[in-house]
C-alpha cells in the first residue's frame, strides 16, 4: 500500500518535471527526466568511475565521523565534567565553513582522497553526537535509580540501561549522517580533487552544462536517498518498532549561578582558542598557510582594507542567510502545523518530506540558482530549503508526539483539532522545532556559502574561494574564523530562546 | 557464616534525625521535617499519608538513592551503599521501571543481573507465576496492563532474596482481588529470607494486613503523627479480615489520618 502510493507519488512527481522541461525548453535552465537518462547513457563509464570515487571517500568519512561521535559521546559520558565542553568544541568544529577548510585541507593533505574524506567525516559527526547525547541524557531516572538500587554503578547503568535507550537516537543521527557524508565527500572533490562527483559539478556548472548539471544533481540525491534508507533500514533491525527519529537535546539547564554562566562562553572561547593554536604548533604546521589566532588577530587589525572587505562580504551573507533561515524554519514549521490540521495531507506530504530531506540540497544548490536566478532571491531561497525539509520532519514529529492519554483528555471533551494543536501539540513539539532550529544555523551558512562560491559569486562565501586561489591565507582564515563566530553566535541565540521560552512553558523539558 | 544460610541475621533500619528540603527554580519545598524511624530486622512497617507529604522521598532517602539534609541511615548498622553494593537491597518504585526493550522474564531476570546472582530461570518462572502473570513471560512491558507491569517489577525484587524490601504502593494499580490474595501470598515469601520491609501504601486495610506497625505521616513537610503497632499473628490468614482486632485497628489509622488531614489544614 506504502509502496503504491510512493510509486504513484514518483510517477506524477516525474511527469510534472517533464512536462515542465518540455514546457520551459530553452527559456530556463531545466533539463526533464528523459535529458538526464539520455546524458547518463552517453556518459555511463566516466559518471559510474565518478560515483565510486566519491562514494569511497562518503564510506570512510561515515565511518570516521561516527567513530568519533561515539568516541566523544563515551568521553561526556564518563567525564559529566566535560561534557559542556566537547558540545562546544563540536559544535565550533561542525560550524566551520566547509567551503573555506576543504581549500585548507587540500594544502594540508596534497593531492589524494585526504580532504573529501575529512570533510565527510567533519559533516557527520555532530548530527551523530548531538542525537547520542541526548539519548544517553533522556534516560528516565528510575531506570538509573533500578541499577544504583542494586549498587552497580556507571559502567553497568550504560551497558543494561543507557545503551539501549539510545539506540534509537543512535539511529536517528546514523541516517541523517548517511546523506550528509556524500554532501561532504563532494564539497571536498570542488576544492582540487582529480576524479570524483564533485569535480564533474564544477566542470558542469562551469561550462553551463545543463544536462550535465542536472544529471550529477539527480544521482547524488538518488544515492543520498539510498544511503539514508539503508541506515534506516539497519535501525530497524538493531531495534526493532523504534520510535520516530527525534532529535530532541534540551538545551543545557541554566542551573548555574550568574557570574558562572557569563564566564563560561569566555572559558570556551579561550580554551577554542588555545587548542587552535596548539593544534598548529603541535604539528608544526607551515606559517605561510596554517594561520595561528595571532596571525588573524593581526592581520585584522594592521590591514583596514581586508577588514573593510571582509566584513562587507559578511554583512552580505547574512542579509541572505537570515531571511532565507527564517523563512524556512516558519515554512517548515507552517507546514507542519497544517499538516496536522489535515491529517490526510499529511499522509502525502511526509514520505515526500523523509525522501526529499535525504537530498543534499547544496548539491542541487546550481540547479536552484538556474532556475531562481542569480540574485539574492536565488541565495534566500536555497537556504530556505535547506532547512525547510529537517523543521518539517522534526516538526511533524514532535506534533504527533503528545502522549496517547492526553489525546485521550482532549478526545474525552470532544475538543477540536486547533484546540489540541495550540494546548497539547505545540508544546510538545517545541524541543523538536528547537532542537531542528539550533541544527539549522551551521546548515544555513553551509547553504549560502556553497551557493555564493559556486553559482552567485557574491558574498563570504565568494570572498573565500577567491582567497584560496590566490594563496591568500590570511583572508581565508580571518573569514573562516569570522564565519565560525557568526554561526556559533546565532546557535547560541537560538539556544537562549529556547531556554527562555521553556522557563515559561515547560521547564521539566530542561530537567529531563 | 553459620551451618543454616537460609536464615541470615534480619537488617534493622534506623533512620536517625533525616530531613529533607527540595530546592529548585521555584524555591525551596520542605519535604521532610527532622524524623527518626526504626524498622526492626525481620519486620514490616507501612506508612501512609497524604498524596505529596513525602513518602517516597523518605524510600528514595532510606535506599540511599537520595541523599537527605541533615540526619543518618543505617541498615544493620551499614550505609545503604553497602547493602546495596552486596545485592541486598530491592526497591520496587512507584512508577514500575521496567526497561521496555526487555520481556516480562528478562526484566524480572534483570534483578538477579544487577544483584550479580547466577541467572534461576526456575525461580524467575514461579515468581512470574506466583504474581499471576505465568504466560506473559515473553510479552513487553508495553504489551501489559499497569497492575501487571506492577505484578512484574514485585517479581523483579523478589527474585534476589534482599533482605532489605523497600515498596513504593506496589500494588496501586492491581485489582481488589487480586490484590488481596498478593497481599496473602508474597509476604511468605520474604518472610522466608527474613527480610525487613519498608513499605508505602495508599489502602488502609492493606497496611494492617500486611504489617506489624503501621506509622501515619502528616502533610508536607511530613512527621509522624502516629505509630500504631499491629497485633496479628504470623502468618495473615483471611480469616484475619474479619476479626475485631483487625476491624480496630484499621479503625485506629483511619483516624490518625484524619487527625493528620486537619491538623494540616488548621495550619494552613
Ligand atoms: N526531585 C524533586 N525535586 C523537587 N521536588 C520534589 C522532587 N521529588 C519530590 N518532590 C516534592 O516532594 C514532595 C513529596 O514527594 P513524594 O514523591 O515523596 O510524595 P509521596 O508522599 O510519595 O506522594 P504520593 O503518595 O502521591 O506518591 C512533593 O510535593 C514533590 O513536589
Ligand atoms: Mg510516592
Amino acid at each position: 500500500m506504502i509502496a503504491l502510493r510512493a510509486g504513484l507519488v514518483l510517477a506524477g512527481f516525474l511527469l510534472v518535471w517533464e512536462g515542465a522541461a518540455a514546457a520551459l525548453d530553452g527559456r530556463f535552465l531545466l533539463a526533464g527526466p528523459r535529458d538526464i537518462l539520455a546524458y547518463g547513457q552517453t556518459h555511463a563509464a566516466l559518471l559510474g568511475r565518478a560515483l565510486a570515487e566519491t562514494s569511497r571517500a562518503a564510506a570512510l568519512g561515515y565511518l570516521w565521523g561516527n567513530l568519533a561521535a561515539l568516541a566523544l559521546a563515551a568521553i561526556a559520558l564518563l567525564m559529566p565534567m566535560s561534557e559542556r565542553l566537547v558540545r562546544t568544541l563540536a559544535l565550533v568544529v561542525f560550524c566551520l565553513p566547509l567551503v573555506a577548510t576543504g581549500p585548507i585541507l587540500r594544502v594540508l593533505y596534497g593531492p589524494g582522497a585526504g580532504p573529501q574524506i575529512t570533510l565527510s567525516a567533519l559533516s557527520v559527526f555532530y548530527t551523530t553526537l548531538i542525537p547520542l547525547l541526548a539519548g544517553l541524557r533522556a534516560t528516565p531516572r528510575v531506570w538509573l535509580d533500578l541499577v544504583a538500587s542494586y549498587g552497580r554503578g556507571r559502567w553497568s547503568a550504560l551497558t543494561n540501561v543507557r545503551a539501549m535507550a539510545a539506540t534509537p537516537y543512535l539511529v536517528a543521527g546514523l541516517q541523517i549522517a548517511a546523506p550528509a557524508a556524500f554532501l561532504g565527500a563532494m564539497i571536498g572533490e570542488f576544492t582540487g580533487a582529480e576524479r570524483g562527483m564533485g569535480v564533474l559539478t564544477l566542470r558542469a556548472m562551469r561550462s553551463i552544462d545543463v544536462d550535465a548539471t542536472w544529471t550529477l544533481a539527480t544521482l547524488a540525491a538518488a544515492v543520498s536517498m539510498l544511503a539514508y534508507a539503508a541506515a534506516g533500514q539497519l535501525g530497524r533491525l538493531l531495534w526493532p518498532g523504534a520510535p520516530p527519529v527525534l532529535l530532541v537535546a534540551p538545551a543545557a539547564p541554566r542551573s548555574a549561578p550568574l557570574w558562572q554562566r557569563a564566564l563560561q562562553p569566555l572559558a570556551m572561547a579561550g580554551i577554542t582558542l588555545a587548542l587552535w593554536h596548539g593544534v598548529m604548533a603541535a604539528f608544526d604546521l607551515n606559517r605561510f598557510f596554517a594561520k595561528r589566532p595571532a596571525d588573524v588577530w593581526q592581520f585584522l587589525t594592521t590591514r583596514e582594507d581586508a577588514r573593510d572587505t571582509l566584513l562587507s562580504a559578511l554583512a552580505e551573507t547574512a542579509s541572505t542567510v537570515g531571511p532565507g533561515y527564517l523563512a524556512g524554519l516558519a515554512a517548515g514549521a507552517g507546514l507542519a502545523g497544517l499538516c496536522v490540521l489535515l491529517p490526510r495531507a499529511a499522509a502525502v506530504v511526509l514520505p515526500v518530506a523523509v525522501t526529499l530531506r535525504a537530498v543534499p540540497i547544496v548539491t542541487t544548490a546550481p540547479l536552484i540558482v538556474l532556475a531562481a536566478g542569480r540574485g539574492a532571491g536565488g541565495l534566500v531561497a536555497i537556504v530556505a530549503v535547506m532547512i525547510f525539509f529537517p523543521t518539517l520532519i522534526a516538526c511533524l514529529h514532535g506534533l504527533q508526539r503528545v502522549p496517547a492519554a492526553i489525546v485521550g483528555v482532549f478526545d474525552s471533551y470532544a475538543a477540536g483539532r486547533w484546540r489540541m494543536l495550540l494546548d497539547a501539540r505545540i508544546p510538545s513539539a517545541l524541543p523538536a522545532f528547537f532542537a531542528s532550529a539550533r541544527m539549522a544555523v551551521p546548515a544555513a551558512v553551509l547553504a549560502v556559502t556553497v551557493a555564493e562560491w559556486l553559482a552567485t559569486g557574491t558574498g563570504t562565501g565568494n570572498l573565500m574561494a577567491l582567497a584560496a586561489s590566490t594563496s591568500d591565507y590570511n583572508m581565508l582564515w580571518s573569514a573562516v574564523a569570522a564565519l565560525t563566530l557568526l554561526a556559533v553566535a546565532g546557535h547560541a541565540l537560538v539556544a537562549w530562546a529556547e531556554v527562555a521560552v521553556f522557563a515559561r512553558y515547560a521547564p521539566e523539558q530542561l530537567v529531563r | 557464616m553459620g551451618p543454616e544460610p537460609s536464615a541470615p541475621v534480619p537488617v534493622e533500619i534506623r533512620l536517625t534525625g533525616v530531613s529533607k528540603t527540595f530546592t529548585g527554580a521555584r524555591g525551596h519545598v520542605p519535604v521532610l521535617s527532622p524524623m527518626d524511624l526504626t524498622v526492626a530486622g525481620g519486620s514490616t512497617l507501612a506508612l501512609v499519608g497524604p498524596s505529596g507529604c513525602g513518602k517516597s522521598t523518605l524510600l528514595r532517602i532510606a535506599a540511599g538513592l537520595e541523599s537527605s539534609d541533615t540526619g543518618t541511615v543505617a541498615l544493620g548498622g551499614d550505609s545503604p551503599d553497602i547493602l546495596r553494593a552486596r545485592g541486598a537491597l530491592a526497591v520496587a518504585f512507584q512508577e514500575d521501571a521496567l526497561l521496555p526493550w526487555r520481556t516480562l522474564q528478562g526484566n524480572v531476570a534483570l534483578g538477579r543481573r544487577l544483584a550479580r546472582l547466577p541467572g534461576d530461570t526456575g525461580l524467575v518462572r514461579d515468581l512470574i507465576a506466583r504474581v499471576g502473570l505465568a504466560g506473559f513471560e515473553g510479552h513487553r512491558p508495553g504489551a501489559l496492563s499497569g497492575g501487571m507491569r506492577q505484578r512484574a517489577a514485585i517479581a523483579r525484587c523478589l527474585a534476589t532474596g534482599p533482605q532489605v524490601l523497600l515498596l513504593d504502593e506496589p500494588f496501586g494499580a492491581v485489582d481488589e482481588l487480586t490484590r488481596r490474595r498478593l497481599n496473602l501470598d508474597l509476604p511468605p515469601l520474604w518472610q522466608q529470607t527474613n527480610a525487613t520491609v519498608l513499605m508505602v501504601t495508599h489502602s488502609v486495610s492493606e497496611a494492617v494486613l500486611l504489617s506489624d506497625r503501621v506509622v501515619v505521616l502528616s502533610n508536607r513537610p511530613a512527621s509522624v503523627v502516629a505509630d500504631i503497632s499491629v497485633a496479628l499473628d504470623r502468618p495473615r490468614t483471611a480469616k484475619m479480615l474479619s476479626t475485631a482486632d483487625f476491624r480496630s485497628t484499621i479503625a485506629r489509622v483511619e483516624q490518625a489520618l484524619a487527625q493528620a488531614e486537619t491538623s494540616a489544614l488548621a495550619a494552613q
